[in-house]
C-alpha cells in the first residue's frame, strides 16, 4: 500500500513543467521514429542514452517512457496507410488496417489503433502500478543461487522465442563475449584485453548498444533507394483526412467488443513479462485469439477492427509488463527494455526488490509518466496532431539519417570521451551488420550484454558459498522453481512457436502481396 | 581452390569466424587459469561455459550453410548465382567513420561534423544532386547537433585551437 501511495505521490513529480516538457520531446520522438519505417523506439532510447548522462535520472527515465509507448504506438501510421509497419509491432496492424485504408476508412483505423493503444498501454502501466510491489515481494525471496536460475530462464527463454534459435545462441554468445571484456567482476584480473591497455576497462555499454543497433541500421539503410523511398512515401503525403474522420464511433467500439480491449491487454501485459517476447509477439498472440473467438473470423485479413485492436491493445499493454521484471528482477522483458535499463545503470542504479523498496521515489515518476503516456495518445492523436502524423514520411531521409550517424558516433564520444571506444563501435556495428544480414537476431545480443555479466557473478558466488558444491541449485527452493521452469519452457515454447510461426509466415506474405 | 569461391558466403563464413572467435576466447581464458581453481569457479570458467554452449551452435551453422550451398550447385550447375543486391556504400560508411573517428581528436568537431553529415548524404542519395542544398544541410545539423550536446547537454568536443 505504502508502495502504491509513493507511485501516486510520483504523478506531482511528473506534472511538473520540466517533467512534462521531456515527456513530450520523448513522446513526439518516439511518434517520429516509430512512424518511419525501418526506425524503432529503441533506435531512439539507443541515441537519447549518451545525452541521458548529464540529465536527471528522472527526467531522463520520463522521456524514455514517452518514446516507449508512442514509438510503439506511432508503427501503425504507416502500417495503415502504406502497408509498411512502421515498427515490427505493427505487423499485424497491417493485415486489417490496409484493407480499412483501401475501402476509404484510414482515418477509422488510425482511430481504432489509437483508442486501443490508448487503452491497453493505460491497462499495462496500471498493472504495472499494482502488479509490481507484489513482484517485489516474490523477488525479495529470490537468493543468489535463484538470481542465477532466473537470469539462465531469461536466456534460456529469450533463445527459444527467437525463430531462428541457433543464430540466436550465436548472437547471445557474441554479446556475452564482448561484455566479459576487461576486469574480472570478482578478481582483480584482467581478460581478453589481448595486450590492448584500452580494452582493460572493458567495452562500454553505450559503445556495445550504439555499435549493435545504430550503426548496423545506418549501413542497412545505405541500400534503400532514395528515390524508391519517395516514390512509396509519397502514397501516404497523398492521403488527407479530416479531424473529424479520426473518431469511431461508440456502436463501431462496442463492435469490436470490450472484451477484446480487455483479454489484449492481459495477453499483451503477460507476454511483456516475458523476457524477450516483445510487442510483436504481444500483437501476434492477441490477434490469433482475436480471430478464434471472433463470430466473423472471415473477416479477417479483409478490414475486421477487432483484429486490428486486438493487435494495437495488446502492443502497448506490452510496455507495463516488459518492466515488471526489469524493474524487480533486473531482467528486461525486451530490447527497448533492456535499453532503459542501460539507461539506469549509467546512474549506476542496479534495478532489484531493493530498489523498489528503497528508491521507489526515483522511479514512480517512472510509471506514472508510462501511464500519462498512454493517456496523452487518445488527445494528441485523435484531437490534435493526427492528420499531420500521415507528414512524418515527408521529413527528408538524407537529413534524418545522417544526422542519425552524427549523434549516434557523437554519443559514444561524449559517453566514454573516447576515440578508441568510437572505433570499436564501428567494429561492432559492421559485424551486427553482417549478423542481421544472414538473419541473426539482434535482441539476444543487447540481453546477452547486460544478463551476461551479472549470470557469471551470480554463478560464481553462489559456487562460492557452496564450496564448489553444484547441488546448491537444486537444493535452494528458489533456484530449482526456475530451473524447472526452464525445463517446462523448453519443451512447451518450441510447440507454440512451431504453430505460431506457420500463422506468422502467412501473415508476412499477405503483407507483402 | 576453384570450388572453395562458392562456399565463401556469409552463411557459411559467419559461423566459421564465430567458431574461430570463440576458439580464441576460451584459449585465451584458459590461458588465465583453468576453469576449477581449489573446487571454486575461476576467471575462465564462465567464456569456457560460453564455448560449450556456442559451439555446437556455429558448428550446426556451418554445416548448414555448407550444406545449403552444395544442395544450391547440385540445383544450379557448379556456380552459385548470387543474386543480391551488392553496394559499395556500406563501405564507405565505414571508410567516412574510420576517417572521423581517426581525425576527431587532431581536428575536432567544428570542422569534422558538417564535412562527415555532408558525405553522408551523398552516399545516401541516388546520386550526387543538390550539391549547395547538402552543404547547407550539413551546416544547419552540425550546428544543431553542436547546441544539444556542448549547450544542452555540457559535452567537451575536441576542437582544433583548444
Amino acid at each position: 500500500m505504502d508502495q502504491i501511495l509513493q507511485i501516486l505521490a510520483g504523478t506531482t513529480v511528473v506534472f511538473q513543467p520540466l517533467s512534462l516538457l521531456y515527456l513530450s520531446i520523448g513522446f513526439f520522438i518516439g511518434i517520429i521514429f516509430g512512424a518511419l519505417p525501418g526506425l524503432t523506439s529503441m533506435l531512439a532510447i539507443v541515441l537519447l542514452l549518451p545525452m541521458t548522462y548529464t540529465m536527471p535520472m528522472t527526467y531522463a527515465l520520463i522521456m524514455c517512457m514517452g518514446v516507449y509507448m508512442s514509438g510503439i504506438y506511432s508503427g501503425s501510421i504507416t502500417a495503415i496507410t502504406i502497408n509498411i509497419p512502421g515498427a515490427p509491432s505493427a505487423l499485424m496492424t497491417c493485415l486489417e488496417g490496409y484493407p480499412m485504408m483501401r475501402k476509404g476508412l484510414g482515418a477509422k483505423a488510425i482511430g481504432h489503433a489509437t483508442i486501443g493503444s490508448a487503452i491497453g498501454g493505460s491497462i499495462g502501466a496500471l498493472l504495472l502500478i499494482f502488479v509490481s510491489p507484489m513482484a517485489v515481494s516474490l523477488a525479495l525471496k529470490i537468493r543468489t543461487p535463484g538470481k542465477f536460475s532466473l537470469i539462465l530462464f531469461a536466456l534460456v527463454v529469450i533463445v527459444i522465442v527467437e525463430k531462428k534459435r541457433m543464430k540466436a545462441i550465436l548472437t547471445m554468445a557474441f554479446g556475452i563475449m564482448l561484455a566479459t571484456v576487461g576486469m574480472d567482476p570478482l578478481k582483480s584480473v584482467s581478460r581478453f584485453t589481448f595486450g590492448i591497455p584500452n580494452l582493460i576497462e572493458g567495452i562500454d555499454l553505450t559503445t556495445l548498444i550504439i555499435g549493435a543497433f545504430a550503426i548496423s541500421e545506418l549501413f542497412d539503410q545505405a541500400m534503400v533507394n532514395n528515390a524508391e523511398y519517395k516514390k512509396i512515401t509519397s502514397a501516404a503525403n497523398s492521403v488527407k483526412f479530416k479531424r473529424r474522420e479520426f473518431f469511431p464511433t461508440f456502436q463501431e467500439m462496442k463492435e469490436a467488443g470490450w472484451k477484446t480491449y480487455l483479454k489484449s491487454s492481459l495477453i499483451g501485459y503477460i507476454i511483456g513479462v516475458l523476457p524477450g517476447a516483445g510487442a510483436s509477439m504481444a500483437a501476434f498472440v492477441s490477434y490469433v485469439e482475436a480471430k478464434r473467438v471472433s463470430k466473423h473470423p472471415e473477416r479477417f485479413g479483409s478490414g475486421a477492427v477487432d483484429g486490428l485492436v486486438a493487435a494495437e491493445t495488446a502492443n502497448n499493454a506490452m510496455c507495463g509488463g516488459a518492466m515488471v521484471p526489469m524493474l524487480s528482477l533486473g531482467i528486461p522483458g525486451d530490447g527497448t527494455t533492456a535499453i532503459i535499463l542501460g539507461v539506469l545503470m549509467v546512474y549506476g542504479v542496479v534495478p532489484g526488490p531493493d530498489l523498489l523498496v528503497k528508491q521507489m521515489h526515483v522511479m514512480a515518476p517512472m510509471y506514472m509518466a508510462l501511464l500519462i503516456s498512454a493517456a496523452l495518445l487518445l488527445p494528441l492523436s485523435l484531437f490534435l496532431f493526427g492528420p499531420y502524423y500521415l507528414k512524418i514520411v515527408r521529413i527528408n531521409r538524407l537529413v534524418l539519417y545522417s544526422s542519425i550517424a552524427l549523434i549516434a558516433i557523437l554519443g559514444v564520444f561524449a559517453a566514454t570521451y573516447s576515440a578508441f571506444q568510437m572505433g570499436l563501435a564501428l567494429v561492432i556495428g559492421v559485424v551486427m551488420y553482417f549478423f542481421k544480414k544472414q538473419g541473426y537476431p539482434n535482441v539476444p545480443f543487447i540481453l546477452a550484454v547486460i544478463l551476461g555479466p551479472l549470470a557469471e557473478q551470480y554463478m560464481r558466488t553462489t559456487m562460492t558459498i557452496s564450496s564448489g558444491n553444484p547441488l546448491i541449485f537444486i537444493t535452494h527452493f528458489d533456484s530449482l522453481f526456475f530451473l524447472l521452469l526452464t525445463v517446462a519452457f523448453a519443451i512447451l515454447l518450441p510447440r507454440a512457436n512451431r504453430r505460431a510461426d506457420a500463422m506468422e509466415k502467412k501473415a508476412e506474405d499477405k503483407v507483402k502481396l | 581452390m576453384k570450388t572453395l569461391k562458392p562456399y565463401l558466403q556469409a552463411k557459411v563464413t559467419i559461423p566459421f569466424f564465430m567458431q574461430v572467435a570463440l576458439i580464441i576466447y576460451v584459449i585465451s581464458a584458459l590461458q588465465l587459469a583453468p576453469p576449477m581453481v581449489d573446487g571454486l569457479l575461476s576467471e575462465s570458467s564462465f567464456p569456457f561455459l560460453i564455448f560449450l554452449i556456442a559451439s555446437p551452435a556455429a558448428i550446426k551453422l556451418f554445416l548448414d550453410g555448407l550444406k545449403a550451398i552444395k544442395k544450391e550447385i547440385a540445383e544450379t550447375g557448379s556456380v552459385v548465382v548470387v543474386k543480391k543486391k551488392k553496394s559499395i556504400k556500406p563501405a564507405l560508411i565505414v571508410l567516412i567513420m574510420a576517417v572521423f573517428i581517426l581525425l576527431f581528436e587532431i581536428l575536432g568537431f567544428t570542422i569534422l561534423a558538417p564535412l562527415y553529415v555532408f558525405f553522408f548524404m551523398l552516399i545516401y542519395d541516388d546520386k550526387p544532386q543538390d550539391i549547395v542544398k547538402k552543404i547547407i544541410y550539413a551546416l544547419l545539423i552540425g550546428v544543431v547537433v553542436y547546441v544539444m550536446y556542448v549547450i544542452g547537454f555540457d559535452i567537451r568536443f575536441p576542437e582544433l585551437w583548444r
